[in-house]
């Protein structure tokens, strides 16, 4: 096409005005996808704890002073949930509390103390293996995943709880971390899982204590008014106000090189070219700056994550996403945007293009 | 090739001073031939030869061009026109300054591009410029080799007529007489409309229209034997 070719020419005869707007906008892109990405490393990592946890493992919690909930009424409710299809196995464990810390926030959760039989149980449900020290047998011996580790800062022998230690390291696709109990009052009621999303409230409805339920459900709900809702109002005004910055920026920037431009159009337009042709062009300016400013932040990104990845994450046990949908959905967002805003000085600018004969005349 | 009747074109129609730029002019023009119109400066020259060239609506008149009227050519009949039957010289070159002299000329084409370098290395060849002036910007070429590269562009589509405003005007007296032995070469087959003060420049011109106030006060025509006036 006749109107690419011009636009090309321009670009490859105006590197440095080119440059200065692919580097803004794709340095603005960047900004967004690694934004994005560093959030990953919080949203994955609560997502894992809040939801995917709790998915697999479904916490029933009586009040430990409540004398309604004594052990053989908890193991009676054990057995009778155990029969329930939905559930792969239930045991009446205690529990401690461990705190995972991502790059924003911090989030604390249980984790089951009971027997070494149990223990088994539940690395096998969760698919765990140990890959460093030993397996625990005498009280307080604590296994913990290796990305917990990294993110409390554990090595083996550490102290998690008074009295209990690491003695192995797992490796899974959770954020685990189980020991045998020896002191804890256990008055916890622990489902293995083999449902996503499932509500277990019916199930638990008529057991005979009160209680409090941790399922998948009850974890979702905490993921989004937690976390989600707390962190993305930030970002998305964050992104909006880099977004409008950004854009009025370029549109200075863009009429000040249309006004270059201007005696050029009017050459156009008294050759014989039409009004549309002069605004395909400048669209087709803006867009193949546009491309050149994606391929330019798409290597930015690269390297941007990597970095983040190096510095960050690895080191921390987060979990992170490097495809990011909603980043690219605020991308492409953005980009229609600033597409849009330029319109007004190019539509300004050939509102005022004139044939030469005018041009001659204001000389 | 044109007939124009009653041409007129009022500026400042709203004011109780209205200037008659072109003033009931009726004139015929041939198919092929160099015209030079001359005049002092608001004589009305540029504004007819903007007229005849679609740059400009005249207020009432007609311009016939191979007996089709300009009153009944749409915008984008005009711009057509424009494109791919006419030709222009400006007084001031308007060459592209971020584009080579080639790349200027080859802006105007209709052809495809292969064509139009060819024919644009061609011309620019014909006008004296070597290969290497082609590549180099207009800033880094003289005054006359821009005006040559002004002239390539307006011929770059082998239009029929064209429209030359003062095309020696920032030029010197050698670089002028090398435009202009350009123009009546082309003028031998085509129609070339000159404008201009200087009346040296049209030794070799066909016909001279003067104009004076919108009005044509003298018409010759150079041909042995033959005289015309108006």
């Amino acid at each position: 096409m006749k109107v690419v070719a011009f636009a090309w020419n321009y670009i490859k005869n105006n590197k440095h005005h080119t440059a200065v707007l692919c580097i803004s906008i794709s340095l603005f892109l960047t900004l967004l996808y690694c934004m994005g990405f560093i959030l990953s490393g919080t949203y994955d990592t609560f997502h894992n704890v809040c939801v995917d946890l709790s998915d697999r493992m479904v916490y029933i919690s009586s009040n430990e002073y409540d004398s309604s909930s004594s052990p053989a009424q908890l193991e009676a409710a054990a057995e009778k949930l155990r029969q329930d299809p939905h559930v792969e196995d239930a045991m009446v464990i205690g529990t401690m509390t461990v705190r995972v810390t991502p790059a924003i926030g911090e989030y604390n959760f249980s984790c089951p103390l009971t027997t070494a039989e149990n223990i088994k149980k539940i690395m096998k449900h969760m698919n765990a293996t140990l890959i460093e020290g030993d397996f625990p047998a005498n009280d307080g011996d604590i296994i913990i995943d290796e990305k917990l580790c990294a993110n409390r800062g554990y090595q083996l022998g550490d102290e998690v709880k008074p009295g209990y230690h690491i003695t192995g390291i797992l490796k899974s696709d959770y954020y685990l971390c189980m020991g045998i109990n020896f002191e804890v009052y256990e008055n916890n009621i622990l489902l293995l899982s083999n449902q996503k999303n499932y509500d277990y409230t019916a199930l638990t409805h008529d057991l005979s204590f009160p209680h409090s339920l941790k399922d998948g459900v009850t974890g979702r709900k905490s993921y989004k008014v937690d976390i989600v809702n707390s962190i993305d109002p930030s970002t998305k005004l964050i992104t909006f106000c880099t977004l409008i910055l950004l854009s009025i920026c370029l549109v200075v920037v863009i009429n000040m090189y249309i006004k270059d431009r201007h005696e050029e159009w009017c050459l156009y337009a008294s050759i014989g070219y039409s009004t549309r042709f002069i605004y395909l062009l400048a669209l087709w300016e803006l867009l193949l700056t546009f491309l050149l400013s994606i391929g330019i932040a798409f290597l930015l990104i690269l390297l941007g994550m990597y970095t983040i990845n190096q510095l960050v994450f690895a080191g921390y046990g987060l979990l992170c996403s490097y495809f990011l949908p909603d980043s690219l959905l605020s991308m492409l967002g953005s980009l229609l945007f600033i597409l849009g805003i330029c319109q007004l000085p190019i539509a300004h600018s050939l509102h005022a293009v004139q044939t030469i004969d005018c041009l001659e005349s204001d000389n | 090739m044109f007939d124009i009747s009653q041409l007129t074109m009022i500026y400042d129609m709203d004011k109780e001073d209205k200037i008659y730029a072109i003033n009931s002019v009726d004139l015929k023009l041939p198919d092929h031939g160099l015209v030079g119109f001359m005049g002092p400066s608001g004589s009305g020259k540029s504004s007819f030869m903007y007229c005849l060239s679609t740059l400009k609506t005249p207020t009432s008149g007609e311009i016939q061009y191979n007996s089709h009227s300009f009153s009944q050519l749409s915008r984008s009949e005009q711009e057509l026109l424009r494109r791919k039957e006419f030709g222009f010289v400006f007084q001031r070159h308007f060459l592209i300054p971020y584009m080579s002299a080639l790349d200027n000329v080859i802006v105007a084409a209709t052809d495809k591009k292969e064509i139009a370098i060819s024919r644009g290395i061609q011309l620019l060849e014909d006008f004296g410029l070597k290969k290497s002036d082609m590549k180099k910007r207009p800033g880094k070429l003289s005054g006359g080799q821009r005006q040559r590269v002004a002239i390539a562009r307006a011929l770059i589509n082998c239009p029929n007529v064209l429209f030359a405003d003062e095309p020696t005007a920032s030029l010197d007296h050698t670089s002028a007489f090398v435009v202009m032995d350009i123009l009546k070469e082309y003028a031998k087959q085509h129609l070339v409309l000159v404008i201009t003060h200087d009346r040296s420049i049209l030794k070799d011109a066909d016909r001279i229209i003067e104009i004076w106030d919108g009005k044509i006060i003298h018409d010759q025509l150079i041909s042995v034997g033959s005289k015309e006036e108006s």
